[in-house]
């Protein structure tokens, strides 16, 4: 008789022979899948890669094909103004285990944490709206019929959060945003000046090659909003308490998050730089991309590497990042809103026990889609003003966050320096002076 | 009912009616059941000191705080470091209810008059302690009489409430997980489910290997590798053996294979065995759904004595429900439930009472076709055979269920 090892019966074939069988057991248990080695890519590269999706790509051609290398100084205070506001996010993180809106909730109380959640429901449902511009844009080059793309995504989404291995479909998206590497490529095959690029990366312009002011200071905010997304700082600072990062492994968690902010400043540079001596020398400067064929004509970027295949390549990319957010977006909101608020949020609870967690998901879900169903609703119009809302909410955002990263309460030694303030501060000044100016334009007749 | 919010920002006047300041905040001295109410936290005015013991207050509502004494003699509470502030530590926090199983934030404190003292007695988690909170209860009660429904008033006791914060401070207050480890562990793993990382290890460092063991077979994959990712070692090693073999074996496949080494190297030799001996089936076959924990006794024993080797043995509960009877070179031959045991006459021959046509399954069968084996036969567990018939392990009915359940209907996902 024997409870799992024999006792006393089953010595018939020796400890030997069995370590003799379980070598020649031809099949290993476990292949491990494709996504588990993709899982030790941080965060921070996720998140920032991210970032470039539907209103980035469009929000960068657009630049590019209107100033040509004009804005590229941007590029330099945005990269060192993303690093500086994910770095605070990561630390607050790792150091005190709790997502943004719940230190908001708990600092700051009740009445606070209505107000931020508003601010968030806003920004990410203009950013789910841009999304669904970018699915409608991508399949639109395909020969898709918008309301098929945009319905077919939405219904998609649903069953995807209901059903499937979340992890593994945001893979599926972010190795598809990866053909907009192809970007970086056509760098490389189209005559740029590379010292003209070197020159106007460093030296700010302050032309707006024949742009009214008002426009170019939108284009400047959706420049800022697109590359610091208020979303991407809630879904950074989860991630990493989901993980439960240990404080002592900060330093990884610092090098994760500047070394993603660097790539995808650096992927948005490339757009903006393809885009400068491509589109910009083809009759788009001071134009920019047409507000309902951006699309076609951002994907004429990538003709000098994939000749007349550039929209398809650029309709994969687009589709990909486009999915990979409109997924992850409506239902992280509905999370950390339910969180801050203790309300039950589960997508297994079913609507009469979850009541917030579905109104919002399925909201923001319905007010992206139905937007984009609106027959003659610009995809690129769509996809870059809601990149200047983000822009506006960022500076909102962004006090909380400051408010946070000083308290040292929360964050002890490792609460901000003067320089972080500093620069953050700036950062939120520069934005809520720029969206005051933009309001001010928008109320005042043009002066170009 | 008296809440929290109630006091927070009343004027705080002395026995001559001059204010001192208002109320930042009740402190709390930590006892069971209910923690009373020491002191009052206040934003001075007038040089007033910034903590008042609650022996100083004379009456309250919700403007006004009376002092029984004169602003000049009072003295600031000298406890007030050590002991439980409210509001900064309690209010807009998240915490466990032990009763609902579920984490919940706390949306304000209900506090109750007895024997002259103030008692915390409950956590509101409703809607109604939001509008509290926001100052628009009275929106609620028009909303009642527009509708005639009401929002909840939902309000948990503070014996059934769990901490969730895991810093130096509730450690200092040696606020513990006790309540939480009563719960069931599938319970556990659901609301350990819903925290961050960080607060999920304190909730495991806090369980014993057994409770640990049990919850981290219900919780989900990302779980398990996350808090296997941080344990120590020899901690992570105790709580696998307490894992039955099956568990433990699919959870070191989703390791590194190095640290599967480490963890397999620190356990006790027969676990150890059982969980390499199991790690080398594949996972999507019986043999890789099977546990190695089951009871097999050879054909020539009686009925008595069966049943006095099982007391001896104390099997788990899911490897007893059948026993497997086997000749020498371990080849199966029948099988018994323990039910047959049981009725059986102590001196009859095991030979004669069992079931000579065993349903068995091979070690490479489909998940799903051990699930349709064991429901087509009404069975509890099903053997797992080699290609010799010999008896390598079983699967039992609840290891087979989760292989053919909608993933969905188990698993709550976590958003983010």
């Amino acid at each position: 008789m024997r409870i799992g090892r024999p006792t006393t019966l089953r010595p018939l074939r020796s400890r030997a022979e069995r370590a003799a069988d379980r070598r020649s057991a031809q099949r290993p248990r476990r292949l491990a899948p494709m996504w588990r080695y993709l899982a030790v890519v941080g965060p921070g590269l996720i998140v920032a890669n991210a970032g470039n999706d539907a209103g980035g790509i469009f929000t960068y051609s657009n630049v590019g094909a209107k100033y040509g290398l004009g804005l590229l100084w941007a590029m330099l205070p945005i990269c060192v103004c993303l690093i500086i506001v994910q770095e605070m996010v990561a630390r607050l993180g790792t150091v005190t285990g709790k997502g943004l809106m719940d230190l908001i909730r708990e600092r700051f109380g009740v009445r606070w944490t209505l107000f931020a959640s508003a601010v968030v429901i806003v920004a990410n449902g203009g950013t789910t709206l841009a999304e669904f511009a970018g699915v409608a844009g991508a399949l639109g080059l395909l020969g898709v019929p918008r309301w098929i793309a945009v319905l077919g995504a939405a219904a998609m989404i649903g069953v995807l959060v209901l059903r499937a291995n979340r992890r593994m479909v945001e893979r599926v998206f972010l190795a598809l945003g990866l053909a907009f590497f192809s970007y970086i490529i056509t760098a490389f095959l189209v005559p740029v000046d590379w010292r003209a690029v070197g020159h106007d990366l460093v030296v700010p312009s302050l032309s707006h090659g024949g742009v009214s002011s008002g426009a170019y200071i939108a284009d400047l905010i959706a420049l800022v909003g697109t590359s610091i997304t208020p979303y991407m700082q809630l879904f950074l600072q989860s991630s990493i308490v989901d993980k439960g990062t240990a404080e002592s492994d900060y330093k990884y968690v610092r090098a994760d998050v500047i070394s993603g902010s660097l790539f995808a400043v650096a992927v948005a540079a490339f757009i903006v730089i393809t885009t400068a001596f491509t589109l910009n020398l083809h009759g788009f400067a001071g134009q920019g991309l047409s507000s309902s064929s951006g699309a076609q004509e951002a994907a004429s970027a990538l003709a000098p590497l994939a000749g007349s295949h550039a929209a398809q390549l650029f309709a994969v990319g687009l589709l990909g990042a486009s999915l990979l957010a409109a997924a992850v977006l409506p239902l992280s909101t509905a999370f950390v809103v339910c969180e801050a608020f203790g309300a039950e949020r589960s997508v297994q609870a079913g609507f009469n026990e979850a009541p917030l967690f579905f109104t919002l998901f399925i909201g923001l879900l319905a007010v992206g889609a139905g937007i984009m169903l609106i027959p003659g609703v610009p995809v690129s119009g769509v996809a870059i003003g809601t990149q200047v809302l983000d822009g506006i909410l960022l500076p909102v955002l962004l006090v909380f966050i400051i408010v946070l990263a000083n308290d040292r309460r929360l964050l002890g030694r490792r609460r901000n320096g003067p320089v972080y303030n500093a620069i953050a501060v700036a950062l939120a000044t520069v934005l809520s002076v720029l969206t005051a100016f933009l309001v001010i334009t928008a109320f005042l007749p043009s002066s170009s | 009912m008296i809440f929290l919010s109630d006091f927070l920002r009343a004027d705080v006047v002395d026995v001559h009616q001059k204010t001192v300041g208002s109320v930042r905040d009740l402190i709390v001295r930590v006892q069971e059941p209910y923690p009373v109410v020491t002191a009052v936290a206040l934003r001075p005015r007038g040089g007033a000191p910034e903590t008042i013991a609650w022996s100083a207050v004379r009456a309250w509502d919700d403007r006004e705080l009376a002092l029984n004494v004169p602003a000049a003699s009072l003295v600031a509470y000298p406890n007030a470091e050590t002991e439980l502030w409210l509001s900064r530590d309690v209010l807009d926090k998240q915490i466990v209810d032990t009763d609902g199983r579920r984490v919940v934030r706390v949306n304000d404190l209900q506090l109750q008059e007895a024997d002259s003292q103030l008692l915390l007695v409950g956590v509101d988690i409703g809607a109604r302690g939001l509008m509290r909170r926001l100052g628009v209860e009275q929106i609620g009660r028009r909303f009642r009489r527009l509708t005639g429904s009401d929002f909840p008033q939902r309000i948990v006791s503070w014996d059934a409430v769990d901490p969730v914060e895991s810093d130096e401070r509730s450690v200092r207050l040696r606020i513990s997980h006790q309540k939480l480890a009563k719960l069931h562990p599938a319970d556990i793993a659901e609301i350990v489910g819903q925290l961050g990382g960080r607060d999920r290890e304190a909730i495991f460092a806090s369980l014993d290997d057994e409770t640990a063991a049990d919850t981290l077979e219900e919780s989900t994959e990302e779980v398990q590798a996350q808090i296997l990712a941080r344990l120590s070692d020899e901690r992570a090693a105790d709580i696998l053996e307490a894992m039955s073999p099956d568990e433990a074996a699919d959870l070191l496949a989703d390791l590194p294979e190095e640290r599967r080494e480490q963890l397999i190297a620190k356990m006790e030799a027969d676990e150890a065995e059982d969980v390499e001996e199991l790690l080398t089936y594949e996972e999507d076959t019986a043999g890789g759904l099977m546990t190695t924990e089951f009871v097999a006794i050879p054909v020539s024993l009686t009925a008595a004595a069966t049943i006095d080797r099982l007391r001896e043995l104390e099997p788990d509960a899911e490897s007893i429900y059948y026993v497997y009877v086997v000749d020498d070179e371990e080849k199966l031959l029948g099988v018994l439930s323990l039910r047959d045991l049981i009725v059986a006459k102590p001196d009859t021959r095991i030979a004669d009472i069992m079931i000579k046509r065993v349903i068995a399954v091979p070690l490479d069968a489909r998940p799903e076709d051990v699930a349709a084996v064991i429901a087509k036969y009404n069975l509890l567990a099903v053997p797992v055979v080699d290609d010799d018939d010999r008896i390598q392990g079983i699967v039992t009915i609840d290891d087979a269920m989760d292989e053919v359940m909608p993933a969905g209907l188990k698993r709550r996902a976590r958003a983010l």
